[in-house]
């Protein structure tokens, strides 16, 4: 398939087919590549830009699932850098960026497969950080997540999303999606649940109203086929649910953990990602530019590749953070701004379901 | 500030990148690279294959004789002093052009348009470095590079690793750019101590941000030879 032919299709709305995927991410020129990816981004969106402000909490490292693509976790709750917040500590946290005046909208709140804690500790984190910010939206657990506690707690999978849904649960996050290969899951994350339950999980969380995220990891083990059969996999789902806000491209950073002897995706290799998968996923609204993975400039110019979503404003980002990710740890809302607009885009603040928000410190820069 | 309305990023981005692969029949080069400081002491990686040298520590150190002594292959002028770059015999010579993000496109322009001049003038200068005056952005970079691209002519447009980092500097390579130099060596010491935050790569790394951007490999030598990888 030619690139204008693939270009026809794009332009006529046309979903694009695994051939059209693998030319796609063949082809030699990346800034042939971009100019299409924006033309479905400004279709889309416009030169509108998305971020949020929202706080990252991490409960705990310990899990029991030790992927070799990780540098956060610890196996054993004593081991050395292992830690588990209280549901006090946990809410602090929270109070803190109240009190501080830069109240974030989302708290964003994913952990390690821990299997020495009580489902109800999660119940009370939700409802405690529910009561702490009753507006506040909870975008917690990973597909992961949520299919280890199923099968830790004996509960079935609807069930477990139910309750914490009860407690203050919104939304879930895009993470632990990896490669949706069981080749590559094997090789690189082989406790984790595996391709299908990770779409099962996301497939009921849609069922119940919940709304989600996406994830491909990228840049370990995977060939180009298998990251477009996951595209593909996602595009599916959201064919059937609908429910998916964002696809977020996560290249893997090498640092710490077990795969070190691999090289980092390069910024090229990044950004082609970004525009291949504002091509293939057509029906996912959102494609998300997460500077804490990508760096702040790959992320700004990201926003020309695809990407309509800078992420948020964060704060105490952990992950990415001990594989070597050496961007801040938190931007204020004003920076936020001035990144995107310095990128020649529109600043818009969103809330986790990407309704507009005017508001504070962003609204006197807008 | 912001990018200007009008920008086309990619128009500018596909005449750059044609107008690299024409000149080099779609090679580009890394180069590793040391510099010479006022003090007389180089920093970057001892087996460098580039010893540059700035014309402004040139004159602090006594003159070209002194640097060539010291072991400098390569001199880097500003735009104001690089018509005296005929002179200099036996380096390697290039010019660098400073850019802000936000300033006035007029200025801008200016700008490249003496840098063409300069070109014309001093056909004995190889290259054209790049240089960001306080923060550079990244879709801003990337369009500086485009615009140079269009007026350098037949010299290499070099992106200074040690300046944009590797990210932003391989994403240069597809918007005109067709070298890179930096602290390129052929093994990374471990990143710890005072050399956690150190930005060295290796001679693969930077064989990989060129091969991923659509170029063919070379490492240019001491000598000014180049091996194609």
């Amino acid at each position: 398939m030619s690139f204008l032919a693939v270009a026809q299709k794009v332009r006529a709305g046309a979903p694009l087919s695994v051939e059209d995927g693998l030319s796609l991410y063949r082809h030699p020129s990346l800034v042939e590549l971009a100019a299409l990816a924006n033309e479905v981004r400004e279709r889309l969106h416009g030169s509108r830009t998305y971020f949020n402000r929202n706080l990252h909490i991490n409960p705990t490292n310990v899990c029991v699932a030790q992927c070799k693509l990780c540098s956060f976790s610890r196996r054993a709750p004593d081991a050395d850098g292992a830690f588990t917040l209280s549901v006090d500590d946990a809410v602090a946290r929270l109070q803190a960026r109240l009190r501080a005046g830069d109240a974030p909208t989302e708290v964003h709140l994913v952990g390690g497969l821990h299997d020495g804690l009580p489902f109800s500790y999660f119940l009370q984190l939700l409802a405690a950080l529910k009561a702490a910010a009753p507006g506040i939206s909870l975008k917690a657990f990973s597909a992961v997540e949520i299919f280890f506690f199923h099968r830790l707690y004996r509960v079935g999978v609807e069930e477990i999303l139910r309750r914490l849904q009860s407690a203050g649960l919104d939304s879930l996050p895009g993470g632990g999606a990896e490669i949706l290969s069981g080749r590559v899951r094997d090789a690189i994350c082989p406790n984790k649940c595996s391709a299908d339950e990770w779409i099962e999980v996301h497939r009921t969380a849609h069922r119940l109203g919940i709304k989600s995220n996406c994830t491909m990891m990228f840049g370990t083990l995977e060939t180009v086929d298998e990251r477009v059969a996951h595209l593909l996999r996602l595009r599916d789902l959201q064919a059937e649910t609908g429910g998916f806000m964002a696809f977020i491209p996560l290249p893997f950073h090498p640092e710490n953990n077990a795969l070190g002897d691999l090289a980092a995706p390069t910024a090229a290799e990044v950004l082609r990602n970004f525009a291949v998968a504002r091509l293939l996923l057509d029906n996912v609204p959102h494609l998300k530019a997460y500077w804490v993975s990508l760096g702040l400039e790959t992320a700004q110019t990201a926003l020309w590749f695809g990407a309509d979503d800078l992420d948020g404003t964060v704060s105490e980002e952990k992950i990415y953070h001990l594989a070597g990710s050496r961007t801040p740890q938190s931007l204020p809302p004003l920076e936020m701004v001035r990144l995107i607009r310095a990128a020649g885009r529109i600043p818009v603040e969103r809330d986790t379901l990407y309704r507009e928000l005017v508001s504070g410190g962003a609204k006197e820069a807008m | 500030m912001s990018l200007a309305p009008e920008l086309d990023i990619f128009s500018l981005g596909r005449r750059a990148l044609g107008s690299a692969r024409a000149l080099s029949d779609g090679r580009a080069f890394f180069t590793s690279a040391r510099r010479l400081q006022a003090d007389g002491l180089w920093s970057g990686p001892s087996e460098a294959s580039c010893s540059l040298v700035a014309e402004e520590v040139v004159a602090l150190l006594g003159g070209t004789e002194v640097a060539r002594t010291a072991g400098a292959n390569t001199v880097v002028f500003g735009l104001e002093g690089a018509s005296a770059a005929a002179a200099v015999s036996g380096l390697r010579m290039l010019v660098r052009v400073p850019f802000a993000a936000g300033e006035a496109p007029d200025e801008r322009s200016r700008r490249l348009a003496k840098l063409a001049r300069v070109l014309t003038q001093s056909p004995g200068i190889d290259g054209v470095v790049p240089v960001p005056v306080g923060e550079a952005q990244g879709l801003d970079t990337l369009a500086f590079f485009a615009a140079c691209r269009q007026v350098c002519g037949k010299a290499h447009l070099v992106v200074d690793l040690e300046t944009f980092g590797h990210k932003l500097g391989q994403l240069c390579l597809s918007f005109g750019a067709d070298e890179i130099v930096g602290p390129i060596v052929r093994q990374r010491a471990l990143r710890l101590g005072e050399r956690a935050s150190s930005n060295e790569i290796t001679r693969d790394e930077a064989a990989l941000l060129l091969r991923a951007s659509g170029f063919l490999p070379c490492e240019r030598l001491p000598d000014g030879k180049v091996l194609p990888l």
